[in-house]
């Protein structure tokens, strides 16, 4: 009988949580999507020192905070998980459209938002040299960011002549 | 992990750096490179410029994203060679990817100016207010870097005697490495060697044109005495005695600088120096048997001088004594001639002596451009070289003919060296019958060939034209390859047998017929069967046609007395 009762709260609560994630997710996915629509008003004379935009200023804060903190964020969190939860998490994170969040930065006009798309893979990459796990959660990554053509675009700006902005 | 703020431009960006999106794209590369995995992505990695990409970050970033950049390139070049992919770490690409990270650490080490502790470790300060945090990346420091960079320049045996100045760097930093790769310090403290070597060719270990070099090569050789960081293998030494230039040059220079390593090398080279010694009495003593054979083959008969036996004999040692490399010294020579000849004669003949094999092999060229032609005898010599993978060996560079003789003699050098038997073709069939007194020269050798026995006669024959036994000896002693070497003296014998016994030219030659004695007496025996043969069918004919006569007549008379009858 404890058996069964005890199993019951666990479904109660494994549903829960998975409602909990599941609006998460949709949050997340929501915030990208709207990243993704208000990026091509991101522009120099919006965001930058003299002519800034105190609405498009907004739209970079909810960007910063909803998708790029909270990316970084949740890797942190799902790089000392399971192997299974980090494929899932990538896969969450394709789903939600991040890495084509990140195409787009790259291509940005706006050279910043190309670093802040380099800057971001950098710092996601870069823990756990010696942590298998992580180390493994990057492999992960980085076999999607070649998926996406994300690292020949990386490499050619790496290459490119262009110094700063 | 580190968080990811603050991000730029941030709100209000006051004071913000410039936002370098190339820069940071190039970290980036670095990374990916580091978690790509083994297979088809890198090569997608290196068609995409990865190379270009870790190099330039190399060249361009900080201290920590150097040696990051130089473990990821060492990471990819790994992958390269474990995968197999078709970029072999000798391939020209990836040596100038590796030429260009060693460059970029060495500017790298020149600008931070870190020599001197080796156990230092890298640290980090860098003064860049987008970057607050440590960014030290665990396991990832100076040594290993170049460690990794050193396995990859010996692997890849990219270090070519042009690379001088990337081996001493190399070598610089690696000898400060602690640990216990022993394989890898020994390939690396070659490397330091040949880089020294090179130097010392270029008059650099003077002091004084360079003087960091005879720092270089203490620290090499301290590394070479140091007992926590490499003992010596006998592998090593050998190869150290192949550079026994540089070595002495630090045993010169650095003697009292480890004793005990000293002492090792001294202790080795005695040894060696010793097994050179015994092969030495032993040639000498295998020259001395073949001087003895000779003379006891070549005894002459009463009333006959054979000196002039001996003094072929002696022209091949002489040549023999005269190449360089062989353990048999000219001294040894004299010493051997000296017990049975005078050396005052011995010296008057010699001056002529020593470009015997030259001359006549000039002489060969020569003739057989007159019997060939020129473009022809090439032709003929290329195809057999081809033929038998000769390939010409240029040796006597102070030839004074002209240039295609000069080619001919050299293809014909080289023919002698790596194909006996050609030679002996070139020599019994082409040059002697085209002597210059071709009489002479012919009926001896093929006398001699023809003889069924090595006898005392045909070595007098044969010693005649000392430039033909000292050919035959020469290349005995030489010829190398199916054959086993000549040791003793019953190798000797059948050595000579078989050149002279296995040749293939016969002759017909009257005084060759006539001096040998037992192919006289055979040819007289079958002379003689068939003319007994021809005088039995002729006696047979004859009386055969006296009883056909007999009969005839007989019949003859029967009828002659059948007709008187009836009349």
């Amino acid at each position: 009988m404890r058996v069964v009762l005890l199993s019951f709260v666990a479904a109660l609560l494994s549903s829960h949580c998975s409602i909990i994630l599941g609006i998460e997710d949709r949050d997340y996915s929501d915030a990208i999507s709207t990243a993704i629509a208000n990026l091509p008003k991101m522009t120099y004379s919006a965001l930058s020192k003299d002519g800034h935009d105190p609405e498009i200023q907004a739209q970079f804060n909810d960007m910063i905070n909803g998708v790029i903190k909270r990316t970084g964020d949740d890797w942190t969190m799902y790089g000392k998980l399971s192997l299974d939860l980090q494929k899932e998490r990538i896969k969450l994170m394709e789903d939600a459209g991040f890495f084509n969040f990140i195409s787009l930065l790259l291509n940005h006009d706006y050279r910043p938002m190309k670093w802040n798309a380099s800057f971001l893979i950098h710092v996601m990459l870069l823990g756990g040299v010696d942590d298998e796990k992580i180390a493994e959660f990057n492999r992960l990554l980085v076999d999607v960011l070649f998926d996406k053509g994300i690292v020949t675009r990386l490499i050619k700006l790496s290459l490119s002549e262009d110094e700063n902005d | 992990m580190r968080t990811i703020e603050p991000f730029y431009p941030g709100p209000k960006s006051e004071g913000a750096p410039l936002v370098n999106a190339k820069d940071e794209a190039l970290r980036t590369v670095v990374n990916i490179v580091y978690y790509t995995r083994a297979g088809t992505l890198v090569n997608r990695l290196i068609k995409d410029g990865a190379r270009d990409a870790v190099c330039s970050a190399a060249r361009r970033g900080n201290e920590k994203e150097i040696f990051l950049a130089l473990e990821s390139a060492s990471r990819l070049n790994f992958q390269v060679q474990k995968e197999g992919t078709g970029l072999a770490l000798k391939d020209q690409e990836n040596i100038m990817f590796m030429v260009s990270l060693c460059n970029a650490t060495e500017n790298f080490c020149s600008h931070y100016n870190c020599v001197g502790d080796p156990n230092d470790r890298l640290d980090i300060n860098i003064d860049d207010n987008t970057v607050e945090e440590d960014l030290s990346c665990e396991g990832v420091d100076k040594e290993t870097c170049i460690e990794r960079a050193a396995q990859n320049l010996a692997k890849a045996q990219l270090l070519s005697d042009e690379d001088d100045q990337m081996k001493t760097f190399i070598v610089n930093e690696w000898y400060r490495v602690p640990g216990n790769r022993d394989d890898w310090k020994l390939n690396i403290v070659m490397l330091g060697l040949s880089a020294a070597h090179i130097r010392a060719d270029n008059g650099e270990l003077t002091g004084e044109q360079d003087p960091n070099s005879p720092l270089k090569l203490m620290k090499v050789f301290d590394l070479l005495g140091r007992d926590d960081c490499c003992k010596i293998s006998d592998d090593m030494l050998d190869h150290l005695y192949d550079r026994k230039d540089v070595v002495r040059y630090i045993v010169d220079t650095l003697y009292d600088h480890n004793p005990n390593f000293l002492y090792e090398l001294k202790e080795k080279e005695v040894e060696r120096r010793r097994k050179e010694d015994e092969l030495i009495e032993e040639q000498k003593s295998f020259a001395a048997e073949i001087v003895d054979l000779f003379f006891e083959r070549s005894k002459p008969k009463d009333g006959e001088d054979y000196s002039y036996i001996y003094e072929g004999f002696v022209k091949c040692l002489w040549a023999l004594a005269d190449k360089p490399g062989s353990s048999l010294l000219i001294s040894d020579v004299m010493d051997m001639l000296e017990k049975n000849h005078d050396k005052d004669e011995l010296t008057k003949n010699f001056p002529d002596i020593i470009k015997a094999e030259r001359q006549i092999v000039e002489y060969m060229v020569l003739t057989l451009q007159k019997d060939f032609g020129v473009v022809e005898f090439s032709e003929k010599l290329r195809e057999l070289q081809n033929n038998k993978a000769c390939p010409p060996i240029a040796i006597y560079q102070d030839h004074d003919a002209t240039h295609d003789t000069q080619v001919l003699v050299d293809q014909l050098l080289a023919i002698k060296k790596k194909n006996f038997e050609l030679f002996r073709y070139a020599v019994f069939n082409v040059l002697l019958p085209q002597s210059r007194s071709p009489d002479e020269t012919f009926g001896i050798i093929s006398y001699a060939l023809s003889c069924r026995e090595w006898n005392d006669s045909c070595l007098h024959k044969l010693a005649e034209r000392n430039d033909v036994m000292h050919m035959i000896i020469f290349d005995l002693f030489k010829r190398d390859g199916k054959n086993p070497p000549i040791t003793t003296k019953e190798r000797l014998k059948e050595e000579l047998d078989q050149v002279l016994y296995g040749a293939s030219v016969t002759t017909f030659d009257p005084r060759a017929v006539i001096k040998n004695v037992k192919y006289f007496i055979f040819i007289i025996l079958i002379v003689a069967l068939i003319l007994m043969y021809k005088s039995w069918q002729n006696q047979k004919r004859l009386e055969e046609e006296k009883k056909m006569r007999e009969a005839e007549e007989a019949r003859k008379k029967e009828k002659k007395a059948k007709r008187k009858k009836r009349q």
